[in-house]
């Protein structure tokens, strides 16, 4: 019992530390490599991108519609 | 010619004998039976995950219908059978030792999946993959810190239930914590933890974890409901004030980062993460082809075998095993912990954000993707239609899965030291 209480306090830690390192990543990221913030420019290529991703899936699964 | 009724119908003959050896293995089979149609009818009314629970309902009515008097190993080694050998021509779960097993891929017509695909975790990897596929990794760039103070209160049932399951007479720690993990709500996580903590209960806590989950389906807007007063789950989230979008190279450069860290870190559970970071990255890299080979025949694909295959590894001597019972209590225990946790967490993000987060969100952070968020967004939408907290939701959920693989990885280290 106290070996599992201890792993289990040591996980909490593990997955407390990690958990934040992973959001404490994206967080640098986002704030030193901008990545999420878009000029106007960008924000229009973003949304062709998507556009064109859209239609990509949409195509992908027209074939799959019964005629 | 002689007519024996019991040599053409064998079911008979091997009821008879059951019953007059050890009628609790009949009365088990009759109620396993009952319970795998039940389970089909439930899926296609849509209250169990259907995916799951259609050829698991089929497999398990059916191999608890189908056993005969069968000792395939000796048949085909020309060596004298045990006519009192009772088995299937399905597979055969018990058997390792290695010239044996590879006598029943020859016979046993799935033993050739359950060996090269099941009972070596290649099957959660794929399920993974396809998984990661369907994820959004957009969803926690955009609040990561919120997306794991969550998923990581939704853990409280996989951590809380290892020290728990200690109170259970006889049971070890591998055992513990391998059912502990049924509280992070990800079938796949559980198949593979289980393999390398307690390999000799893989199978029962594996459809302990999958039957449980399909019960979380059901169960949790219940659970919601009870703890989150509808005037909460009524809120709508705020605004942001400026919207985060990641293009999709920006999202293929995080995975690709996280994938070599978070395997860098736990080596033991790599293949968890390259499974998930893979179907991310083939989502996001645009290869069309890939992600529909991917997110549709190898997730459905995977998601069937493993249905069926749970199914068929319920005959009755494998659930009525005394060890089960405890299993089964544990099982629910680390869910429901897992979702009380997840809705603690909500709940405190309600009292920080000054009564603004919707506490319904925390539900989400339990990992079982996408169902949890789906519940989530169906009990808010079903109180106030014009609150949406699906993108919040999907955060917490794939989040929960990150923190679902840090902790098997724990766990499997920490335990096999």
């Amino acid at each position: 019992m106290y070996q599992a209480l201890q792993i289990m306090f040591l996980t909490i830690a593990i997955s407390a530390i990690v958990g934040f390192l992973v959001s404490f990543l994206i967080f640098l990221l986002t704030k030193l490599v901008n990545i999420g913030k878009k000029s106007e420019e960008q924000e229009k290529t973003l949304q062709n991108e998507e556009l064109e991703l859209a239609l990509a899936v949409a195509v992908v699964f027209a074939g799959k519609q019964p005629k | 010619m002689n007519f024996h009724f019991t040599q053409v119908f064998q079911g008979f003959n091997l009821i008879a004998y059951q019953w007059e050896h050890d009628w609790k293995i009949v009365v088990g089979r009759i109620v396993l039976v009952i319970l795998g149609v039940l389970m089909v009818h439930l899926g296609r009314k849509g209250i169990l995950e259907p995916l799951l629970m259609i050829p698991m309902g089929l497999g398990m009515s059916t191999i608890n219908a189908a056993m005969m008097f069968f000792d395939p190993i000796n048949m085909v080694k020309k060596t004298p059978v045990d006519p009192t050998k009772v088995g299937t021509l399905f597979l055969d779960s018990i058997e390792a030792n290695n010239d044996n097993l590879m006598t029943l891929c020859q016979v046993d017509w799935l033993q050739p999946i359950y060996t090269f695909a099941f009972s070596n975790g290649l099957i959660a990897c794929l399920i993974f993959v396809g998984i990661g596929c369907l994820l959004d990794i957009g969803f926690v760039m955009a609040r990561p810190f919120q997306s794991m103070f969550i998923a990581l209160f939704a853990e409280m049932g996989t951590l809380l239930t290892l020290p728990i399951a200690m109170l259970f007479k006889g049971m070890t720690l591998g055992e513990a914590a391998s059912i502990a993990l049924v509280g992070g709500a990800d079938g796949p996580m559980v198949l593979f933890g289980s393999l390398q903590m307690a390999p000799h209960l893989f199978v029962p806590i594996t459809v302990v974890a999958y039957l449980y989950l399909a019960l979380a389906y059901g169960g949790f807007p219940y659970m919601v409901r009870f703890l989150v007063p509808r005037k909460l789950r009524m809120i709508e989230m705020p605004k942001e004030k400026k919207e985060f979008k990641a293009t999709s190279g920006e999202k293929l450069i995080f995975s690709v980062i996280a994938c070599v860290v978070l395997s860098f870190l736990f080596p033991v559970a790599s293949p968890l993460f390259l499974s998930l970071f893979l179907g991310i990255a083939i989502r996001e890299s645009g290869l069309e082809k890939f992600r529909f080979l991917v997110g549709e025949i190898v997730l459905y694909g995977s998601t069937l075998t493993l249905g069926l295959l749970l199914g068929i590894l319920c005959d009755a001597k494998t659930i009525m095993n005394p060890s089960v019972l405890p299993l089964l209590i544990l099982g629910i225990i680390s869910l429901g912990l897992s979702g009380i946790g997840g809705l603690i967490g909500g709940y405190i993000l309600y009292f920080a954000t000054g009564k603004k987060y919707n506490p319904v969100i925390g539900i989400a952070g339990v990992s079982c993707v996408p169902s949890t968020a789906k519940v989530a967004q169906k009990e808010v939408s079903h109180d106030n239609p014009s609150a949406i907290i699906m993108q919040y939701a999907l955060g917490a959920n794939i989040c929960g899965v990150i923190t679902t693989a840090i902790i098997t990885a724990a766990y499997i280290c920490l335990i096999k030291q």
